[in-house]
C-alpha cells in the first residue's frame, strides 16, 4: 500500500520536479518511493486548461523531440501567442521560434555536411527534417519546406539510395503537397506492392483519393497480417477495420 | 561650479556593442553636454573593441571584467559575522524577499573578493554543501559546486570592484550593471537612478531556456539568481524607470516600490523624420526596418507578402536592415522568397538611409515577436507612414490599441488584413497618420525625453548634497 501522507508533512524536504529526479531521490533513499509515482503517473494532459507553462518548459527543455510531441506544442503555444497576457503570448511566441530554431540548426549543420560528401544519411536526414518542420508550419510556408524535403529525396532516388522509408516520406510529402496523382503513380510502380507497409501507404493515398472502396479492399488485405503488423499501424487500421466490417 | 558627474553603468552594450541601448547611451551623453559622464562598463573579457569614439564629456572610463578574479591584502575583519549576514540574506532571498545589503557590502573592503571565504571557511561551506543537500540531493555534488561557481564567480567579481567616484550612478540595467550601482551607492552614499529598456531578468530566462548546458535544476537556479539581482536593484534604486506601463508593472510584481517607479518612454530626433518628403512611387510599397534575425521573423513577413501580394498585385515589399548578423537565416529567407516566387517583388535591402524609404513606403510593417519600445514605429509615423504590427511589448500602446492594425505573432494572415485595410482606406489612414505624427511630437521627441533626463540627474544629485550637507550639521 503507498503511504502519500508524506506530502503534508515534507514542507522543508527536496521536491523533485520530474519523475526521473524523484526516482534518483528515492534510489538515494531521499524520499519515499511515493515521490516518483505522484510525478511518475500524472495525468493531467498538457493541453488541459488552465495550461501548465512549468510542464510545457520542462517538456521543451529537452532538445530531441519527436514530431507528434512538437506537433502538440506547437499546437498548445500557437493558441497561446493570442493570450490577453503579454508575457504568456511572448513565452508562446519565443517557444515556438525555440522548436523552430532547433530544426533549422539541425539543417544548417546537415547542409555543411553535405558540401564535404553527398551522403545518403544526410540527405535522408534534411528530406526528413523538412518534412517535420512543414507539418509545424501552417499556410504558405509549409509548401515552401514540403518541396525542400522533396527536392533532398529526389536527390536519393537520382543516386539510386532510396529506401522503404524513402518511399513512405516520398508518398507522404507528395500527399501532404495534395499531389495525389503523383503519390498514386508513385504507388503504382512499386515491384513489392504485397509489403505491409507500403499497403498502409497506399490505403492512406486511396483515403486522400476519397476513394472508400479501394480503402475497404485494403483494409481486407491486410487484416490476415493483423499479427504482422507493429502497434501504430494496428492503432491506424482498427478505426478502418470498424468501418469496413 | 564643478559640473556634476553621472556614472553611467553598462553591462554588454555601450561602447563596445552597437545596438539599441547603445545608441541611446551615446545620444544621451551628446545631447547633455553639460554633465559629465563616467563609463563604468561590465565586460566579459577584456580588450574589446570599442564600436563609438566616445564624446567629450565622458571624462573616464572604467571597464570590469567579470571573469578576472580579484586579488586584495586587505581581508573583511570578522569573517564569521560577513558569513552569518550571507546566511541571512540567502534566507530572505529565498523567501522572495529583497533583503538589506548595506552591512555584508560594508564588510567586504574594495578589491577583495569573498571567493575565498565562501569555500575556505567551515560556514561557508556549510552553507553551500547544505544548499546542495535541499536542492540538488539526487545528483552529483561536483554538478552542483560548478555551477553555483559560475555563477557567483561573477557576483563576487562585482562585489570586489571599485566602482568610480561621481555624484550619482545610473545603470541602464539591472544584473551586473544593477549590483555594481548597488554597491557604489551603498560604499559611497550617493544616488542610484534605474533605466531598464527590456527587462533583464525576463530576457536572461529566456536565454536560460534557450541555452542546452544549462539543464534541470540549474534553469532555476540561474533564474533566481537573476531575479534577484533585479529585486536587490529595485530596492536599493531611489528612482525605477521604465520604457512603458507594462514593464513598470512587471518591475512593480517583482518587488519595486510603486513610488519609486516612473515611464520616460525612448524618444526620436523629430525633425530629422518629420523632414522626410513624402512622395508617392508607383505601386504599393511594404516596408520592415529592421535585422534580418529569427527575432525580427522575418519570415512571417515573407509568408505575409504572399498573402498581400495575391490580392494586391502591385505591392512590393523591402526588407530593410544588416543581413550580416545571422547568414543562415538570411539564406533560409532568400530560398523562401524564390520558393514563394515573390523574387521580383520582394527586396532585401540590407543597411539603408531610412528616410529614402520612408519617402514613399505606404505602410510600415513590424514582425517581432520581442520588441521593448520599438522606435522604428515612431519614426514611421513621424515621417508620415502608417505602421502593422505584431502585439509585442508596447506596440499595442502606440498603434494606439487600434485592433485593426494589430496581429498576435507568427499571424501573417492577420498582418496582411491589416496591410490590406491600409491599402483599401486611403482617406482615413490621412486622418489616423495626422493624428500618429501629433501624438510622437508631443510625447516622443528625443530632446524632451533626453531634456527630462538631465532634470532629473540634476533634481536627484541636489537633493543628495543637501541630504549630505545636513547630516553634516546635524553632526558639527
Amino acid at each position: 500500500m503507498l503511504k502519500f501522507d508524506f506530502f503534508r508533512s515534507a514542507t522543508d524536504a527536496y521536491r523533485p520536479r520530474t519523475a526521473n529526479s524523484a526516482l534518483r531521490a528515492a534510489e538515494a533513499h531521499l524520499l519515499p518511493i511515493e515521490a516518483c509515482v505522484y510525478l511518475g503517473t500524472s495525468i493531467k494532459p498538457l493541453d488541459e486548461q488552465p495550461i501548465d507553462l512549468d510542464a510545457i518548459d520542462q517538456v521543451l527543455s529537452r532538445q530531441q523531440l519527436d514530431l507528434d510531441t512538437n506537433l502538440l506544442l506547437i499546437r498548445i503555444l500557437t493558441k497561446l501567442l493570442r493570450d490577453p497576457d503579454a508575457e504568456v503570448a511572448l513565452f508562446a511566441a519565443e517557444s515556438i521560434n525555440m522548436i523552430e530554431n532547433r530544426y533549422t540548426t539541425r539543417i544548417e549543420r546537415l547542409k555543411a555536411s553535405l558540401q564535404e560528401k553527398a551522403e545518403a544519411k544526410a540527405l535522408r536526414a534534411l528530406a526528413r527534417q523538412y518534412y517535420e518542420l512543414a507539418q509545424i508550419h501552417p499556410g504558405s510556408i509549409r509548401n515552401f519546406y514540403l518541396r525542400e524535403a522533396f527536392g533532398y529525396v529526389k536527390t536519393l532516388n537520382k543516386l539510386k539510395q532510396l529506401s522503404k522509408q524513402d518511399v513512405v516520406l516520398t508518398v507522404r510529402i507528395l500527399l501532404a503537397l495534395d499531389l495525389t496523382d503523383h503519390a498514386r503513380r508513385i504507388i503504382d510502380q512499386l515491384s513489392d506492392r504485397d509489403d505491409l507497409t507500403y499497403l498502409r501507404l497506399e490505403m492512406e493515398v486511396a483515403f486522400k483519393r476519397k476513394d472508400i472502396t479501394a480503402v475497404q479492399k485494403l483494409c481486407d488485405r491486410l487484416k490476415p497480417a493483423w499479427e504482422r503488423l507493429d502497434e501504430p499501424s494496428r492503432a491506424f487500421l482498427s478505426y478502418w477495420f470498424e468501418a469496413a466490417h | 561650479m564643478k559640473r556634476p558627474t553621472v556614472c553611467l553603468i553598462l553591462e554588454g552594450s555601450y561602447p563596445f556593442i552597437t545596438g539599441g541601448v547603445s545608441a541611446w547611451v551615446h545620444q544621451l551623453i551628446l545631447y547633455l553636454k553639460d554633465i559629465d559622464f563616467v563609463l563604468y562598463t561590465i565586460s566579459p573579457s577584456k580588450d574589446q573593441t570599442q564600436r563609438y569614439e566616445l564624446p567629450a564629456n565622458v571624462v573616464d572610463h572604467r571597464d570590469m571584467v567579470l571573469s578576472a578574479a580579484k586579488q586584495s591584502k586587505r581581508r573583511p575583519s570578522q569573517v564569521r559575522a560577513l558569513i552569518d549576514e550571507v546566511i541571512g540574506i540567502h534566507q530572505q532571498l529565498l523567501g522572495g524577499k529583497a533583503p538589506e545589503l548595506d552591512a555584508v557590502i560594508g564588510q567586504i573592503p574594495e578589491g577583495y573578493s569573498v571567493y575565498a571565504e565562501a569555500i575556505k571557511s567551515d560556514a561557508g561551506w556549510h552553507l553551500l554543501s547544505s544548499r546542495n543537500r535541499e536542492k540538488n540531493p539526487a545528483y552529483p555534488f561536483s554538478d552542483f559546486f560548478w555551477a553555483w561557481k559560475s555563477a557567483h564567480d561573477m557576483m563576487f567579481t562585482v562585489l570586489a570592484d571599485r566602482a568610480p567616484e561621481a555624484d550619482l550612478y545610473h545603470p541602464v540595467s539591472t544584473g551586473y550593471a544593477g549590483l555594481a550601482a548597488l554597491c557604489a551607492k551603498i560604499r559611497r552614499d550617493k544616488p542610484l537612478i534605474l533605466t531598464e529598456h527590456g527587462l533583464y531578468h525576463k530576457e536572461r530566462e529566456m536565454e536560460i531556456r534557450k541555452a542546452q548546458f544549462i539543464r534541470g535544476y540549474q534553469r532555476d537556479m540561474w533564474t533566481g539568481i537573476y531575479n534577484n539581482l533585479s529585486r536587490l536593484c529595485y530596492r536599493y534604486a531611489d528612482l525605477i524607470i521604465a520604457l512603458f506601463e507594462h514593464n513598470r508593472r512587471l518591475q512593480i510584481e517583482l518587488g519595486a516600490p510603486e513610488a519609486k517607479t516612473r515611464v520616460i518612454p525612448n524618444g526620436i530626433e523629430v525633425p530629422f523624420y518629420s523632414a522626410v518628403a513624402r512622395k508617392k512611387k508607383e505601386g504599393f510599397h511594404v516596408g520592415l526596418v529592421g535585422r534580418v534575425v529569427p527575432i525580427k521573423d522575418i519570415k512571417t513577413f515573407i509568408s505575409m507578402a504572399k498573402i498581400v501580394s495575391e490580392s494586391i498585385p502591385e505591392a512590393e515589399f523591402h526588407c530593410i536592415g544588416p543581413t550580416d548578423e545571422d547568414p543562415g537565416y538570411f539564406e533560409d529567407c532568400q530560398i523562401l522568397v524564390q520558393s514563394l516566387k515573390l523574387a521580383d517583388r520582394f527586396h532585401f535591402t540590407g543597411r539603408q538611409d531610412v528616410r529614402e524609404y520612408y519617402a514613399f513606403l505606404d505602410v510600415l510593417l513590424l514582425t517581432s515577436v520581442r520588441e521593448a519600445q520599438p522606435l522604428v514605429i515612431l519614426e514611421a509615423y513621424c515621417a508620415g507612414v502608417p505602421v502593422v504590427a505584431t502585439r509585442v511589448g508596447n506596440v499595442a500602446e502606440l498603434i494606439d490599441y487600434d485592433d485593426r492594425f494589430l496581429a498576435p505573432s507568427k499571424d501573417p494572415e492577420k498582418l496582411a488584413a491589416g496591410v490590406r485595410y491600409i491599402y483599401e482606406h486611403p482617406e482615413e489612414m490621412k486622418r489616423i497618420v495626422e493624428k500618429n505624427k501629433d501624438r510622437v511630437v508631443r510625447f516622443y521627441d528625443r530632446d524632451m525625453v533626453f531634456q527630462t533626463y538631465g532634470d532629473l540627474y540634476r533634481q536627484h544629485i541636489g537633493a543628495s548634497v543637501a541630504g549630505g550637507q545636513n547630516q553634516a550639521s546635524e553632526a558639527g
